[in-house]
């Protein structure tokens, strides 16, 4: 179980989360949904270790930065560097000693391709891949449906799905709620750098429509005209 | 197009006051340390015009990357466009021809000049689907992605090595040998984004350990070969030959380390100094490396545990 306490966030006087109180446990998925910079990703850094806060998040069992799988919205890869050898370093980091990659291969990557040159959904598909052959017990996904095909999106769900089966904790973010819909059992809505709210299955509609923002209006035609 | 301009010098700038330098008096000495170089490596290696012209290319070469021309392409009209990559060709070439038309390379002039206008139309630089084998796919990534991106100057290096071998130039082959372990220092430059540091499941010491028994035994793939026959042809040199193996192995090991003294950001303008130092005064490597490694470390326990 994750247990985040008062955590706060804030780069100099600009506060970006305040005082976050969440529990995430084994075998549930949790999805945060929020406007554009409304702290989804801030709070995601904050709890793979890779940003320093206030307050506190514990974790029963391991160190938790050594166990999770975090799936960042803007993935980056080195140049030169092909599928398998991306899979190879991650595999490395944990000192996990896979023998065959290839096996691992669940969306038939050109792993023998740079990486650099995979289109938007493939890159993610890879850094996914990475993920799961880490064996993490708790899985951080910013936007993992961004960029993927229609089948890479039913392919996705199916593994958060078996993750869930497997008791792993899965905490993702996403802006299309019928994929939400599907794979979560809570919504937290954040918004302005707070949990404005908190709905188990079945009442994600209530955030959906609390979500609707007011429409542009006449401003697309004055920038236009 | 002006405004184009205006904002590459604004980056120059912002890059230089990031350095921690007053961006105009870097750019000042900037130019004195190119004049003074250039005239030092014209003086002291013969023939230097040619690797001159060589060194204006790659750097010509490198405003031609894949990612930026598709933008400015996307941007701009066709027009303009073209007008930007020939005042940014000329622009990075004007050093080169300046110094060698002094020089009275007139012809190495010319060809310069001529090269960096013709390859205005080649814009694809850094971006190829054709992969070269790496031995080093075990333990990626400093050692895997530098082979590929330095590749040609190894093959460089080992060409010069045997030529220098064959006419039995015991200097140039030295010479050469040292190059080839400063090409693998060169391969751990860059710090990689923290996402590749705080994927490792290490504390600090093992990371650091890890990537220096890596890049020890790397080196020793490359290196050794050159070493065995620079022995084999030279033997009575064999204790200054060893001497810079060594030498060079620490160079290496400060390359490694170096990159996370100021980590998540680049290597800092005093450490490069103190680096500069330590590669032209060997036993200082015995205080700095210590000293950065501490540095390394402290930096490394942010991000891991």
């Amino acid at each position: 179980m994750i247990n985040i306490q008062s955590l706060c966030k804030s780069y100099g006087k600009h506060k970006v989360l305040y005082n976050i109180n969440l529990i995430f446990k084994k075998g549930e998925v949790n999805g945060i949904v929020g406007e554009n910079g409304a702290g989804k990703s801030t709070l995601f850094k904050c709890m793979a270790g890779l940003e320093s806060f206030e307050g506190s998040i514990a974790y029963t069992g391991n160190i938790l930065k050594n166990v999770t799988g975090y799936l960042p919205t803007e993935l980056f890869f080195f140049s030169k560097m092909t599928g398998y050898e991306y899979l190879q370093l991650l595999c490395n980091a944990r000192d996990i000693k896979e023998k065959n990659l290839y096996t691992s291969n669940i969306f038939d990557l050109p792993l023998n391709e740079y990486a650099e040159n995979y289109s938007t959904g493939m890159k993610k598909k890879l850094a996914l891949t990475g993920l799961l052959i880490q064996k993490n017990e708790v899985f951080i996904l910013d936007e993992p449906f961004n960029g993927v095909d229609i089948h890479s999106n039913i392919i996705i769900q199916e593994i958060i799905l078996k993750l869930k089966e497997l008791k792993k904790i899965v905490v993702m973010s996403s802006h299309i709620f019928s994929t939400l819909n599907q794979s979560c059992d809570h919504l937290h809505y954040l918004k302005d750098g707070t949990i404005k709210s908190s709905v188990i299955k079945g009442e994600f509609e209530l955030i959906e429509n609390e979500m609707k923002g007011s429409s542009i209006g006449n401003k697309l035609v004055e920038l236009m005209d | 197009m002006a405004g184009y301009f205006r904002l590459q010098y604004h980056r120059l700038i912002r890059t230089l006051k990031d350095l921690g330098i007053n961006p105009y008096l870097g750019i000042v000495f900037s130019a004195l340390i190119f004049i003074l170089l250039s005239n030092e490596l014209f003086r002291r290696i013969s023939y230097f015009q040619y690797i001159y012209q060589l060194i204006a290319l790659i750097v010509v070469l490198q405003a031609g990357k894949v990612g930026r021309n598709e933008f400015l392409k996307n941007i701009y009209t066709v027009i303009n466009y073209q007008k930007i990559r020939l005042l940014e060709n000329l622009t990075l070439a004007s050093p080169f021809v300046i110094v060698l038309f002094y020089k009275g390379f007139y012809l190495c002039a010319l060809v310069t000049l001529c090269f960096s206008l013709l390859v205005l139309w080649y814009n694809k630089v850094g971006r190829s689907v054709f992969v070269i084998p790496s031995p080093f796919f075990r333990r990626p990534f400093e050692f895997s992605i530098g082979f590929r991106k330095y590749y040609w100057a190894l093959i460089l290096i080992y060409a010069v090595t045997l030529i220098a071998l064959l006419v039995g130039n015991f200097n140039l082959a030295i010479f050469a040998y040292v190059s080839l372990l400063l090409v693998c220092m060169s391969f751990y430059a860059t710090a990689e984004p923290v996402y590749y540091v705080w994927i490792h499941a290490q504390n600090p010491n093992v990371f650091l350990k890890e990537k220096m028994i890596t890049a020890m035994l790397y080196s020793l793939y490359i290196s050794l070969p050159l070493c065995v026959l620079l022995i084999g042809f030279f033997p009575l040199h064999v204790l200054i030959i060893l001497s810079v193996t060594l030498c060079g192995f620490f160079y290496v090991l400060l390359g490694v380390i170096a990159k996370y003294a100021n980590y998540p950001n680049q290597t800092s303008l005093i450490q490069i100094i103190a680096m500069a130092i330590g590669l032209v005064f060997p036993p200082f490597l015995l205080l700095l490396i210590p000293y950065f490694y501490k540095k390394s470390t402290q930096k490394l326990n942010a991000y891991l545990k």
